[in-house]
């Protein structure tokens, strides 16, 4: 019965590099292409799969060089890094029996190969060393040479029962014709040592201080088995900023400072993948508001009993707005809701003109940072499933629940009163999917994750940045670094706050 | 003679036309927000006001002799990273991510090894199995 590629004697699983327990490593052409073999780590040279001529199964080997060299490095199949056993090599091999040309000679060479650290070559390859010939007997051309040889090479005593690893080298060579070596059904005593995630070099010692399957050089919290590594949005290194205008449903002054926000989220996950935390950095930058506005986000999709607590946010307990669950989440939400903050100016009082940095002339009064930590219940949500879009920010204005302001296009939670969809500016409507955008489509709020500085009090934000219509009315195509770009011709700093 | 009275009523006409004094002179490129107030704009149903985009991951994985895992992070050409977790590489895997709308190419870590994947239109695609041809038939 011919062996699959896959068939292990004996397989024991492994995390990251480190790779244990194959008595055999087999090919035989069945399960895979030459570039899957490859990638696991094999060298299938000048080597194709051919399905005529097989010697078993639907698929074997066959040299792939149309011209026949003696050198041994010109086709091969070369196995992956191997702890070697004992006993013998075995494979099968035959002619192609072409008679194009004049075949002089065929021949099949085994030999080994040892890791060698120091070696200047990318796969630490040290000498070849030759240990088995075996030469194709006349006739090498034509039915009467195709005739399949059963071959069985003993492991060399230097190498067999080995602590270090090595690779065996099957080379086809030959001199004159066109014939090809087909061969198949190899198996070689021994176990895998390579590491397809390392550029195949041999496998490391798995040095996992915490256990939880991801081993130290790559694991974030390498000494909490909880904890492995962080995702982020918008990115590592940087914040977005979220800008709102809150006189929803009438259209405002589109000043986009009346809550302004600077975040960073994120995302902790476990060895399994799941996610353990969602840590929000928020800067409170600027409220150019009249209205009390409090500013929170939904986990879109997420349900509220996905969530064990939530810390570091500031809603009082006495909130007539807010409602806040047991797990810290906000009640009655079918997605779990975190309110980050009540009121804007609970955290950073109004300044002398009421507002808080939208006038240039006023004083300038340092941002508040809030860092607020959504710690999951255990194993539930796959970071598979928890993309970035999830985060669907909003504001609550004036103090009152309902008026919920999101941006475009952004689902309301339960908790938004839909019946002031419709009202004044607002065309938002639930059956054709249309949420917060006037009936020309303007928005209530911006979310820039590249981030962005603001437009002064009163400045329309098409006033202070110069191409922010043209962009719009290109659909996004035009003018993308209208927010960036700091070429007088793009903005008016005067109005940039 | 003919001939003669015709080159002369074309030489003078073209005269005539090339005096004219353009009534228009070019004004030169007038940015639309010379014109268009903030409220007057009309901006298309589908635009979704975001400098951002949600890319679409696709990794299809390599079936491995034995399992392999490691770390797979994704981040962008600047090295900053978005996104990791642990994969295991016989498995194929899709993830969404939201990067700058102008993000041409990821880079795509696993183990020591860093792949290029161009981003075109919303989808960056990813094989660990290398693309090659390979059944022959034996001459």
């Amino acid at each position: 019965m011919k062996k699959n590629f896959f068939s292990i004697l004996c397989t024991v699983v492994i995390s990251s590099t480190v790779v244990l327990g194959q008595s055999t490593v087999t090919i035989d052409a069945e399960t895979s292409s030459v570039a899957t073999y490859n990638a696991n780590c094999w060298s299938l040279i000048q080597q194709a799969r051919t399905a005529t001529l097989i010697i078993g199964g639907a698929y074997s080997l066959v040299n792939n060089n149309t011209t026949p060299s003696l050198d041994i490095t010109t086709s091969y199949v070369k196995t992956p890094w191997m702890k070697m056993g004992s006993g013998n090599i075995t494979f099968s091999a035959r002619l192609s029996g072409s008679t194009t040309g004049t075949t002089l000679s065929r021949a099949i060479v085994v030999s080994y190969i040892p890791y060698d650290p120091s070696s200047l070559l990318p796969s630490k390859e040290g000498p070849t060393t030759t240990f088995y010939t075996y030469n194709f007997l006349p006739p090498l051309t034509g039915t009467a040479s195709q005739t399949i040889q059963n071959l069985s090479v003993p492991i060399p005593v230097e190498i067999a029962n080995s602590t270090g690893v090595y690779k065996i080298m099957v080379s086809f060579i030959g001199d004159g014709g066109a014939g090809r070596i087909i061969s198949d059904n190899y198996i070689f005593p021994g176990t895998y040592g390579s590491d397809p995630s390392n550029s195949c070099l041999p496998a490391e010692p798995f040095l996992d201080a915490d256990g939880d399957g991801v081993q130290n050089n790559q694991d974030m919290y390498p000494a909490d088995a909880s904890r492995a590594y962080n995702s982020y949005y918008p990115s590592e290194v940087s914040y977005g900023t979220l800008a709102f205008e809150d006189n929803w449903p009438a259209k405002g002054d589109y000043d986009f400072n009346d809550v302004v926000v600077d975040y960073r989220m994120k995302t902790v996950t476990n060895s399994s993948n799941f996610v353990v935390e969602v840590i929000g950095e928020f800067i409170l930058k600027a409220s150019g508001a009249i209205f009390n506005n409090g500013f929170g986000f939904q986990l879109d999709g997420i349900g509220s009993d996905k969530i064990s607590g939530v810390t570091g946010n500031s809603v009082s307990p006495s909130s007539p707005v807010f409602n806040i669950a047991p797990n810290g989440v906000e009640s009655g939400q079918t997605y779990a809701t975190c309110i980050v903050f009540d009121n804007f100016f609970n955290i950073i009082p109004r300044g002398p003109d009421k507002l808080v940095n939208t006038i240039k002339e006023s004083s300038y009064i340092y941002p508040a940072e809030l860092t607020v930590n959504i710690a999951f219940v255990a194993n539930t949500v796959p970071i598979t499933d928890f993309s970035s879009l999830a985060f669907n920010f909003f504001i609550v204005a004036d103090d009152t629940r309902g008026k919920e302001i999101h941006l475009p296009n952004r689902l309301p939670s339960n908790l938004a009163n839909t019946s002031l969809f419709g009202l004044k500016d607002d065309d938002s409507s639930i059956s054709l999917g249309k949420y917060y955008k006037t009936v020309n489509n303007l928005p209530w709020g911006l979310n820039i994750i590249q981030g962005f500085q603001y437009p002064v009090e009163l400045a329309p934000i098409n006033d202070a940045y110069l191409y922010f219509i043209e962009w719009a009315e290109s659909n996004g195509t035009a003018k993308t670094d209208w927010f960036s770009n700091m070429d007088s011709g793009y903005r008016n700093q005067l109005k940039i706050y | 003679m003919k001939n003669s009275i015709y080159i002369i009523l074309f030489l003078v006409a073209g005269i005539l036309v090339s005096c004219v004094k353009f009534p228009n002179p070019d004004p030169g490129p007038v940015k639309s927000t010379d014109k268009i107030t903030l409220g007057d704009v009309k901006v298309s149903d589908s635009f979704t006001w975001s400098t951002s985009k949600s890319v679409d991951v696709l990794i299809t994985g390599l079936p491995t002799i034995v399992t392999v895992k490691s770390t797979l992070s994704l981040s962008l050409q600047d090295g900053t990273r978005l996104y990791s977790l642990l994969h295991n590489m016989s498995q194929d895997l899709k993830l969404s991510i939201i990067v700058p709308s102008e993000t041409t190419s990821l880079t795509l870590k696993y183990g020591s090894m860093v792949y290029n994947l161009k981003v075109i239109g919303n989808k960056a695609e990813f094989s660990f199995i290398p693309d090659i041809p390979e059944v022959i038939e034996v001459p």
